[in-house]
């Protein structure tokens, strides 16, 4: 009888527990499934290289776009890329500006099913800092010193710990670098305290470092890239979206790539409204002489730079943040959209060509 | 007297293989949901995919260095709480100008999550281990201090006045009567200051970014979107902190009851 009573209170026992990790899988998996009035999300980071989604938003572009196709617009404002990543993974955005680094690593551990790279934004527009009498003078000389970084996991995360795994290589000594995650503004006592001896960072806080006087110019990351150019920030979907709404997103380049261009050829006319809305989301007040100086390093164009993208990857595996999954090619995560002649659209994975 | 014992004993081992048999079925459970597809697979890894993450974190030595950091830092954070709570808890039961000026202190600290000192411990001593140590020893003195302090209050006065009838003054006092009848309260202070150094240390090690560390490597998890690796480490700090219990303070507990006669 005792017997019986424990194996039912047992069975119950465990009925309960399977229900939880049940509830957890679908709490994870079907949340966000609201058929009503359906907002566009957009990922985006309050940076420089950001801009052009910045300038979208704050003009009313992206509203305007999506109201005409019947939906509505919501910018989603993230801290850092894995944090954007996090959000996409979640279905709490649908398109999203951010670097190559994380966009990686989301397309990686998601077997392909998550992430597709659809445009890129920005090239350039990190640079590295150092300490005033840190005893810097070049790139190599960062061997064994402390590093600043946005944070863990972000594209100068990968770019910083790669290039200081490289010297402490040629060095032949243990790697005593250290990457240090931290917000900008806690770089700037940082250094200051002499806790880091650089910071690489994306525009426009390099600038403003210098400008401060918390930190001397060293160099520009591009001058460790053998083309001298590198994707900053790209615009990637996720998978699940790209695939039901080709035209959204067809529609949503279509802004993207117009305000590119104009940014591009008209930097010195936005500084106003970036100074505005830069200030207004980090609450850092930016003067238009940085943000000028800033825009300098950065070329925006919706360029993918595939070669580039494959090399970050290679990077990953290279510091072991990813591993090699024999499921996954990296070519796989360049999505585009064609309109076709008779004006549906056509999703095509274009990395196979 | 023997047989009651063994008694006990089989009933214990029946406990536990109940609680195994529980543990297995359930990952068998959890798999199987995971395995036939109700759940996004990395979003919700298998048991085995955790195991997997955790076996690469073993061979990489990154679990090793991991662990023998975290118990490095609560070993040393945690020796100078025990001392400092328990020197400040006496002081706060036995002086009463003490207990009048800091001992509300200790209570108004005590309710402070030592995390929220990080932001300063930052500030002061820097991003390297003393700002981890710092909270660490913040978050378990005053929790040992109140436990230490109530664990002396509460000794029952016949006890004292006995042992000041029969002679005892000064240490031979502290030593021979106060701390043997506030052993049994202040084991328990101990071990609220062991899990709240041990929460304290798991929050800073999130927050901090510089060393290795298991509460980090959940973060590191988290940053490069590796869920196995998140629950990997999420079952590590289980593990770790449910040694420590049984294998250190339930064992203290059970011997302390049993020489007072409460356990056989």
């Amino acid at each position: 009888m005792v017997q019986k009573q424990a194996i039912v209170t047992f069975g119950l026992a465990l009925t309960a527990s399977a229900f939880a990790v049940s509830l957890l899988g679908v709490v994870s998996t079907a949340q966000s499934q609201n058929k009503s009035f359906r907002r566009v999300r957009v990922g985006l980071m309050p940076t420089l290289t950001h801009a052009p989604a910045i300038i979208a938003t704050a003009e009313g572009k992206f509203e305007r776009a999506f109201a005409a196709l019947g939906y509505g617009f919501e910018p989603v404002i993230l801290s850092s890329g894995p944090a954007i990543m996090e959000a996409l993974f979640a279905q709490r955005v649908d398109l999203a500006y951010v670097g190559p680094g994380p966009a990686i690593n989301g397309f990686v551990r998601s077997a392909g099913k998550e992430v597709a790279i659809i445009s890129g934004c920005s090239a350039n527009g990190v640079a590295i800092v150092v300490r005033q009498g840190a005893a810097i003078a070049n790139a190599h000389d960062l061997a064994g010193k402390r590093v600043a970084v946005p944070a863990l996991g972000n594209t100068q995360f990968l770019s910083a710990t790669a290039w200081l795994n490289s010297l402490s290589k040629v060095a032949g000594s243990e790697a005593a670098t250290r990457v240090i995650p931290c917000s900008s503004s806690d770089a700037q006592i940082l250094l200051k305290k002499g806790q880091v001896d650089a910071a690489w960072l994306p525009e426009p806080w390099p600038s403003q470092l210098e400008a401060g006087g918390e930190a001397v110019f060293l160099t520009e990351e591009k001058t460790l890239w053998p083309e001298g150019r590198f994707p900053a920030t790209v615009v990637v979907a996720s998978r699940r979206f790209l695939d039901e709404n080709p035209q959204i997103v067809a529609e949503f380049l279509r802004v993207h790539e117009e305000t590119v261009s104009t940014l591009q050829t008209e930097k010195e006319r936005y500084i106003p409204i970036l100074a505005g809305e830069l200030g207004r989301l980090t609450k850092k007040s930016l003067s238009e002489k940085v943000l000028s100086r800033a825009l300098q390093r950065i070329d925006f164009s919706t360029e993918v730079m595939r070669p580039q993208i494959e090399r970050f990857y290679q990077l990953s595996l290279d510091c072991g943040f990813l591993r090699r999954a024999a499921n996954v090619q990296v070519c796989d995560m360049f999505a585009e959209i064609r309109r076709k002649e008779d004006h549906t659209f056509e999703l095509m994975n274009v990395g196979h060509r | 007297m023997e047989q009651r014992n063994s008694v006990d004993r089989e009933g214990r081992l029946r406990v536990v293989a109940l609680q195994l048999a529980f543990m297995v079925v359930l990952l068998i459970v959890w798999h199987a949901i995971v395995a036939m597809g109700f759940v996004t697979r990395y979003l919700v890894p298998s048991p085995v995919d955790v195991g997997k993450a955790a076996y690469d974190l073993f061979q990489s030595g990154v679990l090793w260095k991991s662990v023998g950091l975290s118990l490095y830092r609560m070993i040393c954070g945690y020796s100078v709480s025990l001392v400092l709570g328990t020197l400040l808890g006496i002081l706060l039961a036995r002086n009463w100008v003490a207990k009048a000026t800091l001992g509300s202190l200790v209570l108004a600290l005590q309710s402070l999550p030592s995390i929220c000192w990080l932001p300063f411990a930052l500030l002061w001593v820097g991003i390297d281990e003393r700002a981890i140590l710092a909270v660490v020893i913040l978050g378990a003195t005053f929790s040992i201090a109140t436990a230490t302090e109530n664990a002396v209050r509460n000794v029952p006065p016949i006890y004292l006045k006995v042992g000041q009838v029969l002679g005892a003054r000064g240490f031979t006092f502290a030593r021979d009567i106060l701390f043997f009848a506030a052993l049994p309260e202040w084991l328990g202070g101990m071990k609220l200051g062991w899990s709240f150094a041990w929460r304290s240390l798991m929050a800073a090690e999130l927050i901090r970014q510089d060393a290795l560390g298991i509460g980090r490597l959940l973060e590191i998890g988290r940053a490069f979107n590796d869920v196995p690796m998140m629950l990997a480490s999420m079952v590590l700090i289980v593990a770790l902190g449910m040694a420590v219990d049984w294998g250190i303070f339930g064992v203290l507990e059970r011997q302390v009851r049993r020489v007072y006669g409460l356990e056989k």
